[in-house]
């Protein structure tokens, strides 16, 4: 059963000519039947079914906006197929540049299906704009379509349009198309989740008459929720108790779904075993059975105890992978190789943008060694003032260094450590000759190794002007990975970090 | 049946006449260019300009006077339609002596493109083939030698360049010096007529166009509330002529119209609603949303569909979006506006989750909850990243709500704790 989610899997449905389907619903009908179907989307189905009016009805073009998993997308197409208009199809997100979107649409319209007879090629081809206007015409001539009866085109996730290259244009000529291929019937409908205030329009623009998804109160959630469900009375109980806890972090649909998922598994475990018999008193004991594995799967988001410990483990860990967001490769190790000295970069580079270059001295500078020299403090607050802003720097991240001071330390944690594995050995003096030699043509190698490491985002390196001179890196790395990699090759990165 | 009650006066409505009379009206509101011209009646301003450039025209026509002009205005004044009306009558006037080139400067402000589409403008005109492969140069033989046929043959070219500040911010101009370098001739024929939404679009001319350009503006300027409202009301009349059979409920509907629009409460919504947006487009978009709304039983527009149509053509996204935000988001709002109070400019994930959690007095590690709740802000468009770079927690973001919208979405949000209004009013609760 897809409710709100019927995005999925349904991208590149046909143009459907008039008549293709079964039963065309009448306005009400259609009304009837969505509001029943989509709870708490009343108005704006009401609102769209306005708009749209009847078959040969043009209207200006409309912005359908609303935040995600609101069923805007689903509620467009659902009342174009109801009532069995004949529309185009095409999502930003799957069409990500003009040329594949104006090809989908005249695809659409042309009735065309990209196969392996024709080699998967469009219809048309058309690169521009102007091609694309061209075509519009001729598709709409040819496909016989050009009668009285409009012709719907429907934009989603057009908010993507933004970050293209001259969106502008394409934008405004999109709102436009109407008047630039003077068809007088084309019903054009955009999708977006920014709203009307987000798209910077050109000049040459025309204002879209908006129409707005608000969020699902509460109840509607609730509903909704419930109407997924095979067995929905018992998912009803389930939620009374769960469901308030969660939408106090989350009113986002599918992530509710997903995140009460594990836990209605976990509700039903007493039933399926036979603990629990579903009555009141069942209901209840079953209520404070899953009160106490809502806190842990929120993350300990309102809570300050850790419950997981007390848990078993097999529930903790099982808890624990259904709500874990992250890649299961970063917990077990960095899940890559990297090379030796990318290693030693990294943690350079990590070293060098974590603390202030004034400490470089007294940690890689001769004799003193790791130990940082201790200033004597005025006062207990000045002590407290700067320890804050220490603290807020750490919390900034990681901050830019130069080149030079990269590779320096670079050389000074590379030789340190080869110092310490090999120590033991008697080849200490051809070692320390190595290392020297190492030093000496750090130039090109490493900085082989440093232009990957960039590469690949593990050291980002800021844009640098011309005046600046050299560029300048820092590491974008958490602390974890960063551990990891330290452990990995036996390195005491604490040693060198101000901040543990 | 559905009767209703005009001056004591019962008329009976039926669906059908109603939605006859919807679907003639949407077509007017709706229809811009794409409509027969004489319908819409022109606000006094556009008159003018259209009498000055219909005798501008006709002086190129039969006079063979070049000229050059453009039509400036705010988006959704009249512009396109004034011109339309003056070429649709210039066309009845004097068939066959002219012939129209129209350009877009979406479409066709690349000077290859523009050339290839007059070739083909001109080709089709005169029932000559066109050849898809004609390269730049062959182009523009062809079109110069065309200008000096048709001169010849006493038939004038008018040129429409739409967006007209898109050609103009082409490098070097070429089209434009191209055009406006062909006016200065004796041996051609032609007419220029700009159309464009920047007032200032004679100024992005270069030196050498603008020395050819005439400086002929015509200026369509928005209209006064009166104005839109005479506008609203012309334009939602029904016809009580053979175009609309059901001349009975005609009457009874311009009559109800015209009260309504008469109503002081009405025109105050309506100027209201113009403060913001004064073009004659707006006003018909929100005659559309109000028809929209129409009661398809009795028939007749009400001050009800008026007020709610204004509601939704002017949203207020941010506050909208503010009322569905969930606890855990506003928190995290709140949070952020209490470090902008302390002129902490700069602040990323890490630093406002720990004010978070300072001011809840929680101790948690970074949960994944939170990291949602951010990452829904940034997707919502309330929050963005100041700059780019490294993992998320540490990206610097700001803030793209006001204090002032974060305290309105707070009164309005259902769910929003006492606690948060307090943290939100007072710097230094905790």
């Amino acid at each position: 059963m897809v409710v709100a989610m019927g995005k999925k899997g349904r991208d590149g449905r046909l143009f459907q000519s008039e008549g293709s389907l079964s039963k065309v619903m009448t306005d009400e009908e259609c009304r009837k039947f969505l509001s029943n179907r989509f709870p708490g989307r009343k108005d704006q189905v009401d609102d769209l079914l306005c708009i749209l009016g009847e078959p040969t009805d043009i209207f200006p073009p409309v912005l359908v906006y609303g935040s995600p998993a609101t069923g805007k997308t689903s509620i467009v197409r659902e009342v174009l197929s109801l009532l069995g208009r004949p529309h185009a199809y095409v999502s930003c997100r799957s069409c990500h540049s003009p040329r594949l979107i104006f090809e989908s649409v005249l695809n659409q319209i042309l009735g065309h299906v990209r196969s392996r007879e024709n080699n998967y090629s469009s219809a048309r081809k058309c690169d521009k704009l102007t091609d694309f206007v061209t075509h519009m015409v001729g598709a709409c001539k040819d496909s016989g379509k050009l009668s009285e009866k409009t012709i719907y085109l429907v934009f989603d996730n057009v908010e993507l349009i933004r970050d293209w290259a001259a969106s502008g244009t394409i934008m405004s000529s999109l709102l436009k198309l109407s008047d630039l291929t003077r068809l007088p019937n084309l019903g054009l409908i955009f999708v977006s989740s920014a709203g009307p205030d987000s798209f910077q329009l050109a000049t040459a623009s025309r204002e879209p008459v908006p129409v707005f998804f608000r969020d699902y109160s509460n109840e509607e959630l609730y509903q909704i929720l419930t109407m997924r469900q095979p067995n929905s009375e018992l998912y009803s109980f389930f939620l009374k108790s769960s469901l308030a806890p969660f939408s106090r972090a989350s009113r986002k649909l599918t992530e509710l779904a997903e995140g009460l998922h594990p836990l209605f598994l976990k509700y039903c475990e007493p039933l399926l075993s036979g603990k629990v018999v579903l009555n009141d008193q069942g209901k209840r004991e079953l209520y404070k059975y899953v009160k106490g594995y809502i806190q842990p799967a929120l993350g300990q988001s309102f809570s300050i105890s850790e419950p997981e410990k007390s848990r078993p483990p097999s529930t903790d860990q099982e808890l624990k992978s259904l709500c874990s967001s992250r890649p299961v490769g970063a917990k077990s190790g960095i899940g890559f190789q990297l090379s030796l000295c990318s290693k030693y970069l990294l943690l350079a580079a990590y070293i060098a943008s974590r603390n202030p270059s004034t400490l470089d001295d007294s940690l890689f500078g001769s004799g003193d060694g790791v130990k940082a020299k201790r200033r004597r403090r005025s006062s207990v607050s000045s002590m407290d003032k700067e320890e804050a802003l220490t603290q807020e720097k750490h919390l900034k991240g990681p901050s830019l260094c130069s080149l030079e001071r990269l590779l320096a330390i670079f050389q000074c944690i590379a030789a340190d450590s080869h110092l310490v594995s090999e120590k033991s050995e008697d080849f200490q003096s051809s070692c320390a000759e190595a290392s020297e030699r190492r030093m000496r043509d750090v130039t090109s190698n490493v900085l082989i190794e440093l232009v990957s490491l960039s590469s690949v985002n593990l050291v980002i390196r800021s844009s640098s002007s011309p005046l600046e001179g050299l560029p300048k890196f820092r590491a974008n790395v958490d602390g974890d990975f960063i551990h990891k990699v330290a452990r990995s090759i036996n390195f005491p990165l604490d040693k060198y970090l101000l901040h543990g | 049946m559905v009767g209703t009650t005009i001056f004591s006066e019962r008329i009976s409505v039926n669906r059908v006449q109603v939605n006859e009379a919807v679907t003639l009206l949407r077509r007017r509101l709706c229809g811009g260019l794409n409509q027969p011209l004489e319908q819409l009646s022109l606000l006094p301003d556009a008159e003018v300009n259209r009498k000055q450039l219909h005798d501008l025209l006709t002086h190129t026509i039969v006079n063979a006077y070049n000229n050059s002009a453009l039509l400036l205005g705010p988006r959704g004044c009249g512009k396109s339609l004034v011109l339309e009306r003056v070429l649709a009558d210039l066309q009845s006037t004097y068939p066959g002596r002219f012939s129209t080139v129209r350009l877009c400067g979406l479409l066709h402000a690349d000077e290859t493109c523009a050339l290839k589409e007059i070739a083909k403008q001109l080709c089709m005109e005169n029932d000559l083939s066109y050849s898809k492969a004609a390269s730049f140069s062959e182009n523009l033989q062809f079109f110069t030698a065309m200008l000096k046929e048709c001169a010849l043959s006493d038939k004038a070219l008018v040129f429409i360049l739409e967006e007209f500040d898109l050609f103009a911010q082409r490098p070097k101009q070429c089209l434009l010096y191209n055009l406006l370098d062909a006016m200065q001739s004796t041996t051609s024929q032609i007419a220029v007529v700009g159309v464009s939404a920047r007032l200032d679009a004679d100024q992005l001319l270069e030196k050498r166009v603008r020395s050819r350009f005439s400086h002929r503006k015509f200026l369509f300027l928005p209209p006064s509330v009166q104005d839109a409202i005479r506008l609203l009301h012309d334009v939602l009349t029904l016809p009580t002529d053979s175009s609309f059979q059901h001349k009975q409920y005609a009457l009874a509907f311009n009559l109800h119209t015209k009260k309504l629009l008469e109503k002081e409460t009405l025109k105050n919504l309506i100027s209201k609603f113009m403060e913001v947006d004064l073009s004659p487009q707006s006003v018909l978009d929100l005659g559309f949303r109000a028809l929209c709304g129409i009661n398809r039983d009795t028939g007749l527009l009400t001050e009800a569909n008026f007020k709610k149509a204004c509601l939704l053509q002017r949203p207020k996204p941010k506050l909208e979006t503010l009322k569905g935000l969930s606890v855990l988001e506003l928190y995290l709002l709140v949070v952020m506006n209490r470090l902008e109070g302390q002129n902490r400019d700069v602040y990323n994930f890490n630093t406002i989750f720990y004010e978070y959690e300072r001011l809840c007095g929680l101790h948690t590690t970074c949960d994944r909850y939170s990291r949602q709740a951010f990452e829904h802000l940034l997707e919502r468009e309330l929050i963005d990243y100041a700059e780019r770079f490294t993992t998320i927690e540490y990206t610097p973001v700001k803030m793209l709500i006001s204090s002032q919208e974060l305290k309105d979405g707070l009164n309005a949000n259902s769910l929003c704790p006492t606690i948060l209004h307090q943290w939100f009013a007072h710097e230094n609760f905790k």
